[in-house]
């Protein structure tokens, strides 16, 4: 199958010399032509909430070693949800296939933390050209495994960036590794050191319309020209289903993630608001 | 030539050495019995078992009072794997479709129809579904009444991906991928026998001569070169498009490595860089472990030839400096090159006009590219039919550009090892020991570096499948790195991209006096390896 869409793919190159969008393969945002960042005077803003009710049981993540810094079990991290509000935090939101807007920060510097056998933050958005640097705040072994992925695919694991090792010795908030992130796309992180629930998520991203949901899966677009949008909604999806050899936990079999496409058109002078209700009880 | 010949002698000769240091040891019943299968089943009419000097002085062509029909033994087990003895003893033809070796299927357990459903597997599509041996067709197992094969295929690969938990130990020779033909009894006495034929140390380091090749044109003409010495002896396990999917492949496990993915495990550059020409020279001239032979029989400007043609696989190595350049769309160089109608005239039109090219999303770097790789390397494109040159060319590089994901470093340089600084001891050793504990190495490896760590059963490759940690004590040959002490430092250094292996180089940025360690941690895995 793949080969007939890369064959199709490329007849279709053939046949228009003056295609400038293209799309990478499945799940992943389109490409456009170069981002341009400029000043923007007339944009305005997208607002919105992502929610979900009912709010599906998730199961804790058990643990069955090192407990004395992981402690016995963790809460699913993978689905964050406001009791009150059932707002659902740590949603990515994005404009796909922007071209135009406000400029991207340059050369930021981020840190993955790992403390009690978890990543902190658990998903990170980082402009491109931005460095990213790995700590361990743990006095065990841990490594920090990178993948790349797509948005549909995000722990495939055919593709490894880069793994790191830190020695149970390590020296507490010492920085092992620091990395410039070159391309945009979307990385996974993995420990293999038997931490087998750990995980983080980063956007390598070109425009700076990408934004996380808060607490309350309340988000913010600022400054988007106008113009109609395609906005995306990732959330990491909540399903963690261990796989067990005899009593031990070899792994984790993580769900889909959940997404969602809405059009958005951004008028100056006139905030934009999307919602979405993540459908609870389907997944 | 002579040199050549020269540089092959001495390998043999070093390898009759190292086997007939492995000949003191009391051979295993098992070896014994191999014996007399080998006697039995006529080996000994076309091979030889004479130790090198004869063939140290034959160059090519042979003369005729030295010929023999198959290659002499003696040096067998340094170039050939168990996983490869299956492969050639079950299908001679997939490793090279001009071998006059017979088929041994009797030494293989095929009662339950395994390796007959596992070959059709492979070779159902092709040819009608008869395999390139033409055993069987799909059409004839169906008349037996393997009605379901597919199904039960897909049940043994789930299977295949979790025995990596129950790998055997010690010198238990069985078949470690269970998708694939086994041997029976007889056939696993038979190839351990093989295996006491020279029983040699892997790894020695390797001396890597100058390149001939410098100039693009000398680079096109080593790719046209190296693209024939791989089809004649490489893509039998690597494919002929070199995805790691040849006929031989699903004898091997780990599988034949995939070069579109441009994943190598072995370099001597830090984490998620692409190897240095060197390591794949190293890498082909070596063999790998338990699976990839060495190859001393290839000539120095062979075994080039097969580096430049191995690159071109990969846009990685197509241009360095383009991807550098354009990393964040590289899409962009991609519908620019592969846009055949463009002249070289509107090339140079957009080349002298900056703000054209930049709305392209291309730039003059990208067209000094140009009389380099691009444009001028044909070497990849040539083989295709006429007209679709360029789709060909796109649907090459189209998949090795989606595919190609890894951060790198725009010059990548081979990390410091230095010099063993102090030689192999008992103390080193037990100094190792308390190192291989401290940096946690025991995690996955466990204790004694039997691969039994609390990580062991979590670890996993690339495609999601239980990679056990390896377990030094099946000896060095399973070091896959190269089982010298400097072969072992650069692999804690490096990592093993595409494995749960990390690597350590960052943790020694700030300290470079504990690189020290690294050489004792390097002789307690050779004890554990008995590598020394």
């Amino acid at each position: 199958m793949k080969t007939v869409a890369f064959r199709f793919l490329c007849f279709a190159l053939l046949v228009g010399s003056s295609v400038t969008v293209l799309f990478a393969g499945p799940g992943f945002p389109r490409i456009a032509a170069k981002y341009k960042g400029t000043d923007v005077a007339d944009g305005d803003t997208i607002t919105g909430t992502v929610t979900i009710d009912p709010v599906p049981a998730s199961a804790k993540f058990e643990i069955d070693r090192d407990q004395k810094i992981c402690g016995d079990n963790q809460p699913n991290f993978r689905l964050v949800v406001d009791a009150a509000t059932k707002g659902v935090k740590n949603v990515v939101v994005f404009l796909d296939g922007i071209a135009k807007g406000k400029k991207l920060a340059k050369k930021q510097s981020f840190v993955i933390d790992q403390k009690g056998c978890a990543y902190a933050p658990h998903i990170l958005i980082a402009p491109k050209r931005s460095s990213i640097a790995f700590k361990s705040s743990d006095p065990i072994v841990h490594n920090v495994h990178v993948y790349r992925g797509t948005l549909d695919q995000p722990h495939s694991r055919a593709e490894d960036v880069l793994n790191v090792a830190f020695k149970d010795e390590a020296v507490p908030e010492q920085e092992i590794e620091k990395r410039a992130l070159r391309r945009r796309g979307f990385l996974f992180i993995q420990c293999d050191a038997g931490h087998v629930w750990m995980s983080a998520y980063i956007f390598v991203v070109e425009h700076p319309y990408y934004v996380l949901t808060d607490e309350q899966g309340r988000f913010e677009l600022k400054d988007v020209p106008p113009g109609t949008y395609t906005l995306r909604f990732w959330q990491e999806g909540w399903q963690a289903k261990p796989v067990r050899e005899g009593d031990k936990i070899t792994g984790y079999e993580y769900g889909a993630p959940v997404q969602h496409t809405a059009s958005v058109t951004v008028k100056t002078g006139e905030a934009a608001k999307v919602d979405w209700a993540i459908p609870g009880a389907a997944k | 030539m002579r040199q050549n010949s020269a540089a092959v002698g001495l390998t043999l000769l070093c390898l009759a050495a190292f086997a007939l240091q492995a000949q003191d040891a009391e051979p295993t019943e098992r070896e014994l019995a191999g014996r007399e299968i080998y006697i039995a089943k006529a080996c000994w009419q076309c091979h030889s078992q004479e130790a090198g000097p004869r063939e140290v002085r034959v160059a090519k062509p042979m003369l005729p009072a030295t010929e023999r029909t198959g290659p002499d033994l003696f040096q067998t087990p340094r170039r050939r794997s168990e996983s490869w003895q299956r492969a050639h003893l079950f299908a001679p033809r997939t490793l090279d479709p001009h071998s006059s070796m017979p088929r041994f299927r009797e030494l293989f357990d095929t009662a339950d129809g395994r390796a007959v459903q596992a070959f059709l597997k492979k070779y159902d599509t092709k040819d009608g579904g008869r395999d390139q041996d033409g055993i069987v067709t799909r059409t004839e197992y169906t008349a037996a009444g393997g009605e379901d094969w597919r199904a039960e295929l897909e049940r043994l690969d789930r299977r295949d991906q979790r025995f990596g938990a129950n790998a055997p130990r010690g010198d238990e020779i069985i078949s470690l991928n269970d998708a694939a033909p086994v041997w029976n009894d007889e056939g696993r006495a038979l190839v351990a026998y093989l295996g006491r034929l020279g029983t040699s140390k892997p790894g020695a380091s390797v001396a890597i001569p100058p390149r001939t090749a410098t100039t693009s044109e000398q680079r096109r003409e080593a790719i046209e070169r190296g693209s024939k010495t791989y089809a004649r002896h490489c893509a039998s396990c690597h494919g002929k498009d070199g995805a790691g999917d040849g006929p031989a492949a699903m004898f091997f496990s780990p599988r034949p490595r995939n070069f579109l993915r441009g994943n190598y495990r072995f370099r001597s550059t830090p984490v998620g860089n692409p190897p240095l020409d060197a390591d794949l020279y190293r890498s082909i001239r070596r063999g790998v472990g338990m699976s990839m032979p060495a190859w001393p029989t290839l000539s120095d400007g062979q075994v080039w030839d097969l580096v430049e043609y191995l690159k071109s696989h990969h846009p990685l190595y197509l241009g360095r400096e383009l991807f550098v350049d354009l990393h964040d769309d590289p899409l962009m160089a991609f519908v620019q090159w592969t846009d055949s109608q463009r002249t070289d005239e509107k090339l140079a039109e957009l080349e002298t006009d900056e703000p054209g090219g930049a709305q392209l999303g291309i730039n003059r770097r990208l067209f000094s590219m140009r009389g380099r790789w691009w444009i001028g390397d044909r070497g990849v494109v040539r083989e295709v039919k006429d007209g679709f040159v360029f789709q060909a060319f796109r649907f090459r590089l189209g998949i090795t550009v989606f595919d190609w994901l890894a951060e790198y470093d725009p010059e990548p340089r081979a990390i410091a090892i230095g010099e063993e600084p102090f030689p192999f001891s008992d103390e080193s050793v037990s100094r190792g020991e308390r190192v291989f504990m401290d940096m946690g190495c025991a995690q996955c490896h466990g204790a004694t570096g039997r691969g039994d760590g609390l990580a062991a059963i979590t670890t996993r490759g690339a495609l999601g499948e239980i990679l056990p940690p390896t377990d030094y004590t099946r000896g060095a040959m399973h070091l896959k790195g190269g089982s010298d002490t400097a072969s072992i430092v650069r692999t804690i250094l490096t990592g093993m991209q595409g494995t749960p292996m990390p690597g350590y180089a960052a943790n020694f940025a700030a300290d470079p006096g504990g690189l020290k360690d690294l050489w004792h941690l390097a002789h307690f895995i050779q004890r554990q390896s008995r590598a020394r």
